[in-house]
């Protein structure tokens, strides 16, 4: 089981070395960022996100009942993950 | 209820008049569900009538065209209303697309009048700086528009506190029915959006036939997916309004991805790209029978594959589903085909939902390469002819020359065909396939692409002319993205082009990533071999 600490700091890392994924200038990558509404991803770098985001827990995605605005920063989607809104593939 | 207000056939009528009807007959039913608050057809009819005042006090010449720079407010909603109230066509402008091509736009579009939203003020001073000519700018959300006066004193500004006597309800102008209703652009081979301008008479057409194809009523709630800029959008708003039901504007942080959306907000009409499936399906979010309220869910602006419409149908079991098939130049859809859960699989092509037969009052042709119609069930060129059919592109003979023809096996028929650049394949029944492009434009999430525009950017910022644009990755048949190739320029200015790509271009159209080759590939005609770049990126697996 992954800790949320844990893949904060790895969705970080991705973000910050993902050809898909593009930081504009004045954007400051933060925790809170949302990753869509600041550019740095389109909704497909924001897939792609997923798929590693299920590579590294073993988890499927599971965001039913959520609102994009609720897991669309580095803090939300790890928190989403985490709490259980996903399941064991 | 008096003959005079039940739903008649509104072709030949204003657009505007489907809303005026609803006005009258469903005064406190919601129209508008924008940002959290409801505005009742009442209501939103009062704010669009102080729009349509102001307009024609603030242009009252001849000018046909107000432009819209607002997004998913009620301001950009009230605006469509208020522009078609005073007579006038209208121009969406997103925000968000680079201050460069909305200037293009607005200068070619000819509007002397701009309706913003609170939400673009702050692009606002870049865009009238490029302007060409004095511009009268209208603030419904302004209660004082002194700091742009100031900034920009070669315009006039209408901040919300100059209020005028609203215009009654209806519009008192007459509509010729060629005016323009709308002018949208697409994207341009030549690096210049290309403008279509969409009449009245096509859209009430469209209007007309498919609320009696879908039995649209003033209990529906409507999807709003599309931006403005995107002719599906002209769907959600005057279907909507034409039969007094209520338009629910998805919010940008939820368009990614709306189940909750759908549910919260009990729709019953669904309208979107079918991307959109792929994306809730990869976020677990199709449940069986999660969207129990639908009752019609349309497809539009790239192909069905066969098992986005099976999922969907697993999560909205009461739903019809349709794929839907129009160009801009044809007014948002002209053909659809029915998904049927058991027949339909087998009926499709390489996993594609076939776009089915034409709509009523239209017509279709499918001609080879001399024009002339091929036999039943070979493949060639769709041409499409009919009322929803728009007159050609915005002060541009040239390309509509090319694009609107008149065949030359049409024995003393004078009708004028559009030329749609899809090959497809049309069976007995009239069932129609599609089977790809004819020429380099993608659809990337429903946005027309046209590869050349990429390239004529990249050609430019690179300094080299050996650039090629790729759609790429294609999964289930449907382009995610864009990658470059470029040969002749210094990887090291990756950042560089990349920056300029994003200042001048749509989100949608910015390559994803950039490859800089050494050596050019090229086929026996000496032309770039787009195969083996295509290869390239296969092998890459990326």
């Amino acid at each position: 089981m992954v800790h949320e600490e844990e893949l904060v700091a790895q969705i970080k890392d991705w973000v910050r070395s993902s050809p898909q994924a593009t930081i504009p200038a004045k954007t400051v990558l933060t925790e809170e960022t949302d990753l869509i509404a600041s550019g740095i991803l389109d909704s497909m770098g924001f897939i792609e996100l997923l798929v590693f985001v299920e590579s590294v827990t073993g988890q499927k995605i599971d965001l039913s009942g959520l609102d994009p605005g609720e897991f669309t920063s580095i803090q939300g989607l790890s928190r989403s993950i985490v709490n259980g809104s996903s399941k064991s593939a | 209820m008096t003959e005079l207000l039940k739903p008649q056939p509104q072709v030949g009528h204003p657009l505007i008049h489907g809303f005026v009807r609803s006005v009258r007959r469903f005064p406190s039913r919601t129209a508008l569900e924008v940002g959290g608050a409801s505005f009742t057809y009442e209501s939103l009819g009062q704010i669009a009538g102080d729009i349509a005042a102001t307009i024609l006090d603030a242009d009252p010449g001849a000018n046909p065209l107000v432009a819209i720079l607002a997004h998913r407010s009620l301001t950009a909603y009230a605006g469509v209303l208020g522009a078609h109230s005073a007579g006038k066509g209208y121009v969406p402008l997103k925000p968000k697309l680079p201050v460069e091509r909305l200037s293009k736009m607005l200068i070619q579009s000819g509007s002397e009048c701009v309706i913003v939203g609170e939400e673009a003020l702050s692009i606002l001073q870049g865009l009238l700086d490029t302007a060409t000519k004095p511009l009268t700018i209208l603030l419904p959300d302004a209660v004082d528009a002194g700091k742009f006066t100031v900034a920009c004193p070669r315009h006039r500004f209408i901040a919300a506190s100059k209020k005028l006597n609203p215009m009654p309800m209806p519009a008192a102008q007459d509509v010729d029915p060629d005016a323009v209703s709308h002018l949208l652009f697409t994207s341009g081979s030549t690096g210049d959006p290309k403008g279509v301008p969409v009449s009245q008479q096509n859209v009430t057409s469209y209007v007309s036939h498919v609320c009696e194809r879908y039995g649209v009523r003033e209990t529906d709630r409507f999807s709003q997916m599309f931006d403005m800029t995107f002719d599906l959008s002209v769907h959600d708003l005057f279907v909507c309004w034409e039969r007094g039901a209520c338009l629910c504007v998805v919010p940008e942080k939820s368009v990614m991805a709306p189940a909750k959306f759908i549910k919260d907000h009990e729709l019953t009409m669904w309208f979107s790209v079918p991307s959109v499936i792929g994306f809730m399906a990869k976020m677990g979010m199709l449940k069986p029978g999660i969207f129990s309220s639908l009752r019609v869910s349309l497809f539009c602006g790239e192909p069905l594959p066969a098992a986005y419409a099976e999922a969907w149908q697993e999560a909205a079991p009461d739903s019809v589903i349709e794929n839907l098939y129009g160009p801009t130049e044809t007014t948002i859809a002209i053909t659809g085909y029915r998904w049927d859960p058991i027949a339909s699989p087998s009926a499709c092509i390489n996993g594609i939902v076939p776009i089915g037969w034409v709509f009523d009052h239209q017509d279709t042709c499918v001609i080879d390469q001399e024009r002339n119609p091929v036999p039943t069930g070979e493949r060639g060129e769709l041409c499409l002819s009919g009322a929803q059919v728009t007159r050609g592109y915005w002060n541009n003979p040239a390309r509509t020359a090319e694009q609107f023809i008149r065949l030359p096996a049409s024995n003393g028929d004078d009708r004028v065909w559009y030329r749609t650049g899809d090959l497809v394949k049309q069976d007995e029944s009239g069932c129609l396939y599609y089977l790809g492009r004819l020429d380099h434009q993608v659809k990337i999430r429903g946005y027309r692409v046209e590869l050349q525009e990429i390239d004529f950017v990249l050609r430019k910022v690179s300094e080299t002319e050996q650039v090629a644009s790729v759609a790429w990755p294609v999964r289930n048949g449907i382009a995610e993205g864009v990658v470059a190739f470029i040969c002749g320029a210094c990887e090291n200015n990756r950042p560089r082009i990349l920056a300029h790509c994003r200042d001048v271009l749509p989100e949608y159209m910015v390559p994803r990533q950039l490859y800089f080759l050494d050596d050019w590939p090229l086929n026996s005609n000496g032309k770039t071999d787009r195969k083996k770049l295509v290869n390239l990126l296969e092998t890459q697996g990326s």
